[in-house]
């Protein structure tokens, strides 16, 4: 009896132990009294008991802040125009700079908190393991509007539970990375099509070379894009492993398999930049890169996706053509698929990039509220013309609802540029649930920047080591 | 001494409450009973603004629309350091009619009528004065403060806070511009271009708002704009609303420091002071759009002439008639060449600006700007001989510059230097930017501070010595002051085309919101920057934003290169006589009519669901009038109709999602 007491009050001392530190449980979360979050109000219904809303006001903050801004914004206006006098979503914007921790400050002081958040996908472990978000349970069990994960690519679904067993702490919207423009002129002129592996890739640029008498690959190494979507690409296309998912550590140079995948990932863009026939320059200024491909100077441009617009619109204001004609005849969509991978395997058309979800604020309790932002991300990721309005601002649909959808299906944009830009969501990439993504991407970015700035790859060892053993110091550190 | 005032402020508060006892009125209890009312009724009594003071000696203000509340009770008063304002005796309270009329240069209409009442009460406390100034006008209220010393004497005294409170109606909706730093990693900077969203006015907390800010009473077409006007010149910040942490999520807001500009106690103001106005536009959506109720407060206020004025020759004081100030088209390459991803060209290419030359003097466009760069490698000669090309075919040249990095950081000596050097080179006018602080070197002149509100002045008045005109970028809000410097004709402040990617529910609530309380500089384009707005809508919105000074921003060739639409933008009004608001709703779109001499132009702007307005052409007069319609053609052109009306007659015009369409009406022969 004695010993039975003492394993009870043990098991339940390391089940508020779990909860205290945001440890994740099985079944139901926490349980009920694990739950950091809580639930107010009574739902208005009808009198068949289905949810209806009046006047229930949104706080949503998005992360996003490029041109894909305005998009974004008018996507949410639509949203309220549609549900006047039932729904009102307010959205303000915070950069990726400052999001985590200013909405973090926000949410914990209550202070200005939003309802619902718009942020890469990374993030959200942290927000959950310091309870900060909530699940969507609750709304949509009261809503009865409800998520099912197989209606969204496998490669981003599997990053919603944040670990918490039959939780759903995320809904994905979309993806993004670096994409590839490619002047159909130039490829035509070259008598070539678009490259379907690296060799292709290499034979195709040299001959654009000899042709051009210059790089024809436009890109900025110093686009901080480049080393936090660019960079992992080819590691990834390479097969390497990014962590350990239970420690978080890296293991990039002790394992003798990653090791290799990282030399052979840095060798790859390392070739492009510094081989016998340069494809590709290093520290090429955004600008001049982007004015290289206007004015038919590359034959590919490697830019980030929500510029579609501007890049098209450009083409055409310099090429003194029309939009439309850009688009039919001079301005291609293409991917990073394949022009890494040093030899070929599954991971050669891997892309990586970051991931758009939706996540409820722990500040969020009232009940029609939760059911509230159920039925926005049902509209935004469920809704056809709205997954083509986003695909519009650059970034392709995570839903299968909207990609099977007409709307999307028959988009100018998304036929000639956003299916072009991700072959398949199968093969996108993102970071997944590291609470040290900071620290990860820090020494990605260093050993990025590092190894491409230099033809010699004699340091790559000592690179890959140096920043393998920073990232998991500053784990070792965290967990001290 | 402090405790002889303090011993005095508590014998002096059981006497107002023996006081308030004694004037009770019957229920209730005695202490919440008001001392003392005004109510100041606007001359046709739709507004009605009741001032009190309460048991507890409290000032209040309360304000009426045509019965309904528009402000529920709000407190009025400022606290300083040196006195107690809490502590007083009403020294006078006089109400007198203020009525008169003023010609604008610039504006919504070229003459303009002000009529209203008003309260001026005198609250005596210790070693001051503090008068409010309640005024109702048929088309708002607005108020004002002033500290004097009682002795008669100049000083400074420190301001702990003003207090005055909007107390927004429980279900109130608002149309909020959120404070939000454009540059947080640096510091707290604030350029007044973000969107305004919709928000229920209980849904506010820890936001703070920016003005103007406009509000609508649940149920009723009754809106309510509160904004500051006669800001500069005041010697106070610019202020923001913000619910103080008491009353967080109750919408009642209360003024605040500018978040920008707060590097430093920023809070010593001399005396005797009178604050900027704090006025609330209140009627029907016609009334809001149509009103000029943030310069009207002026009064029959006259243009700034320098101290020296008397000793002044007759031709240096014709100067400050102001008749140099001509409004005008502006051409403006920065944003498609060198902002642009396009063809890039800096701003110191003078092919490209003479480009821009001819193509102002085809269009008979009044001016062009060189923006920021166009001094780099300057050569002064050559830089000269443009200016002669310029003038030579009746073009004037404004010249870019950054208010504080230019100048020393505000330094008023380098101001003068160079404002010399540029007119001696024969240039026109400045567009200065840059005033949100981002480049400020030292604690002052961030954002709204009082040293930046003064630097405004300084600017304003040296440019007006010389004969310039100013377009203000990166700028505060309008507070009217172009009731005092006319040559300050055009202004930022606006989520406009420099954004690129602007969409048009941004540009609806700009419309209602932004362009109420002055001039606008949006840079219309012919062809859209981005899918957010079409090309119909940006052809209306050359039409639909007041500005002395529109800066046409495409490629010379699109103007001028398409049949269709080249007269109309030749025809595009900088001065108008009047402006009419015809028809539209926040969140949705928005139509007014513009006369300017016997040109009429209708423009409509829509939002992101389709609409139809109706143009009601009886404003027409008599005779019978050509319009030529331009509307979007669902594939990024426009078409063009033409066809006769008279006032008799009305057009239903569809505008397509994020459209937009623009009517030239001219008067048959």
């Amino acid at each position: 009896m004695k010993k039975k007491l003492i394993c009870i009050i043990l098991a339940l001392t390391c089940a508020l132990t779990l909860a205290a530190c945001g440890g994740r449980g099985s079944g139901n979360g926490n349980g009920p009294s694990g739950e950091w979050w809580e639930t107010t109000g009574t739902l208005n219904t009808d009198e068949n008991g289905k949810v209806v809303f009046e006047d229930v006001e949104i706080r949503l903050t998005s992360v996003v802040t490029g041109e894909d801004e305005e998009p974004l914004r008018q996507m949410v206006s639509l949203f309220n125009a549609e549900h006047n006098g039932e729904i009102n979503v307010i959205i303000d914007t915070v950069g990726q700079a400052s999001f985590e921790t200013s909405v973090a400050q926000r949410i914990t002081n209550n202070s200005n908190a939003p309802d619902l958040i718009m942020s890469h996908q990374k993030g959200h472990q942290s927000f959950a393991d310091n309870r900060l978000i909530q699940p969507f349970d609750e709304g949509m069990e009261a809503s009865g509007i409800t998520f099912d994960m197989n209606d969204y690519a496998p490669g981003l679904a599997q990053y919603t539970s944040l670990g918490f067993e039959d939780r759903l702490f995320g809904v994905p919207v979309d993806a993004q990375s670096l994409i590839v423009f490619y002047n159909k002129d130039i490829l035509n002129d070259l008598g070539e099509t678009l490259p379907e592996n690296r060799q292709e890739l290499i034979a195709l640029c040299e001959k654009a070379a000899a042709e051009l008498k210059t790089e024809p690959i436009a890109w900025s190494t110093s686009l901080d894009f480049f080393t936090l979507y660019l960079f992992p690409t080819a590691l990834a296309q390479n097969g390497a492993t990014f962590y350990d998912s239970q420690t978080y550590k890296a293991d990039w140079y002790s394992n003798e398999t990653n090791r290799a995948a990282f030399k052979n990932a840095i060798k790859s863009i390392r070739e492009m930049i510094y081989g016998d026939t340069p494809i590709a320059r290093h520290a090429e200024p955004k600008s001049g890169n982007l004015t290289r491909f206007l004015s038919n100077q590359a034959l590919f441009y490697v830019a980030e996706p929500w510029t579609l617009n501007s890049v098209i619109n450009a083409y055409a204001a310099q090429n003194k053509i029309s939009r439309e004609m850009a688009i039919s005849d001079y301005v291609g969509g293409t991917s990073l698929a394949g022009w890494f991978a040093m030899s070929e395997s599954e991971n050669a058309n891997k892309i990586f990039g970051d991931s758009h979800f939706f996540a409820v604020s722990r500040t969020c309790t009232d009940i029609n509220k939760k059911a509230a932002i159920c039925e926005f991300v049902r509209w935004f990721t469920q809704t056809g013309s709205v997954g083509a309005n986003w695909a519009e601002a650059g970034h392709i649909s995570a839903s299968k609802i909207v990609t099977a959808s007409e709307d999307y299906v028959a988009n100018e944009l998304v036929t000639n540029y956003i299916k072009n830009f991700y072959p398949s969501l199968d093969d996108f990439v993102c970071i997944g649930n590291t609470p040290f993504y900071s620290a990860w991407t820090s020494s990605i970015s260093s050993l990025a920047v590092s190894t491409t700035s230099t033809s010699d790859g004699s340091g790559d060892d000592t690179y890959i080591k140096t920043a393998q053993d920073t990232l998991n110091n500053t784990i070792d550190f965290a967990n001290m | 001494m402090k405790k002889i005032k303090m011993t005095a402020a508590l014998l002096l508060s059981a006497c107002f409450a023996l006081g308030a006892a004694g004037c009770d009125r019957g229920n209730g209890n005695a202490a919440s009973e008001d001392r003392q009312t005004w109510t100041v009724a606007s001359p046709d009594g739709s507004i009605q603004t009741e001032v009190g003071i309460d048991g507890n000696g409290e000032l209040y203000y309360t304000v009426e629309k045509d019965g309904l509340t528009v402000l529920d009770r709000s407190s009025l008063g400022f606290t300083i350091e040196e006195d107690d304002f809490n502590l007083f005796t009403v020294k006078s309270a006089k109400t007198s009619r203020v009525t008169g009329s003023y010609k604008n240069i610039t504006g919504k209409h070229s003459e303009v009528a002000y009529d209203c009442n008003e309260l001026a009460l005198t609250l005596e406390a210790w070693d001051f004065y503090l008068d409010v100034y309640v005024r109702s006008y048929d088309d708002g209220y607005a108020f004002r403060y002033g500290i004097r010393a009682i002795d008669g004497g100049e000083g400074t005294v420190t301001v702990v806070s003003e207090d005055t409170e909007f107390a927004v109606p429980q279900g109130s909706s608002m149309w909020v511009q959120e404070y939000s730093s454009i540059n947080p990693s640096k510091g707290e900077f604030f350029s007044y271009e973000s969107n305004f969203t919709r928000r229920q006015s209980t849904n506010n907390a820890g936001v703070t708002v920016s003005m103007p800010v406009l509000y609508k009473l649940k149920g009723e077409e009754v809106y309510s704009l509160v904004t500051e006007s006669d800001l500069i010149g005041s010697g106070f910040y610019g202020s923001y609303l913000k619910e103080s942490d008491e009353n967080s999520g109750t919408g009642i807001f209360q003024t605040v420091h500018s978040p920008a500009g707060v590097a430093y106690p920023d809070n010593v103001i001399s005396y005797p002071f009178e604050s900027p106005w704090r006025v609330g536009i209140t009627g029907s959506l016609d009334t809001i759009a149509e009103s000029e109720l943030v310069e009207k407060v002026y009064d029959d206020a006259e243009y700034w002439k320098p101290d020296d004025y008397d000793s002044l020759s007759e031709e240096e004081k014709a100067i400050y008639n102001y008749d140099w100030v001509e409004p005008g088209v502006v051409a403006w390459n920065w944003l498609i060449y060198t902002n642009g991803h396009g063809d890039k060209k800096p701003q110191n290419d003078f092919n490209l600006q003479r480009e821009y030359v001819d193509l102002a003097a085809e269009m008979g466009w009044e001016y062009t700007i060189l923006d920021g760069g166009w001094n780099v490698d300057l050569k002064v000669d050559n830089f000269i001989d443009f200016v002669d090309y310029a003038h030579g075919k009746g073009v004037k040249v404004i010249v870019w510059c950054n208010a504080l990095t230019d100048f020393g950081n505000g330094n008023a000596n380098v101001l003068r230097t160079k404002l010399d050097m540029w007119k001696s080179y024969g240039v026109d006018g400045i567009k200065i930017d840059f005033f949100d602080g981002q480049n400020a070197i030292n604690p002052t002149h961030q954002g709204e501070d009082i040293e930046t509100i003064k630097w405004y002045e300084t600017i304003y008045q040296e440019t007006a010595k010389r004969q310039m005109v100013v377009n203000v970028h990166g700028s505060n809000k309008p507070t009217g002051e172009r009731r005092i410097y006319p040559n300050v004709i055009n202004r930022e402040a606006i989520r406009g085309n420099e954004n690129v990617s602007v969409g048009s529910t941004s540009t609806i609530n700009s419309l209602f919101i932004r362009a109420t309380v002055g001039p606008t500089d949006f840079t219309p384009v012919v062809t859209p920057l981005s899918t957010g707005i079409t090309m119909g809508q940006q052809m209306a919105l050359a039409v639909l934003f007041e500005s002395g000074m529109p800066s046409m921003a495409d490629y010379s060739n699109t103007y001028l290169n398409n049949p269709r639409t080249i007269d109309f933008y030749k025809a595009i009004p900088s001065a108008r006589d009047e402006t009419l608001y015809l028809d539209g709703e926040l969140d949705g779109y928005y139509c007014a009519a513009v006369r300017a001499g016997d040109d009429w132009f209708v423009a409509g702007a829509n939002s992101i669901v389709e609409n139809m307005v109706t143009v009601d052409f009886s404003f027409l007069g008599e005779g019978t009038f050509e319009v030529e319609l331009f509307n979007d053609d669902g594939n990024g052109s426009v078409t063009r109709r033409k066809f006769e009306v008279t006032a008799d007659n009305s057009e239903t015009v569809t505008m397509i999602a994020n459209g937009g369409f623009a009517m030239r009406i001219q008067k048959k022969a």
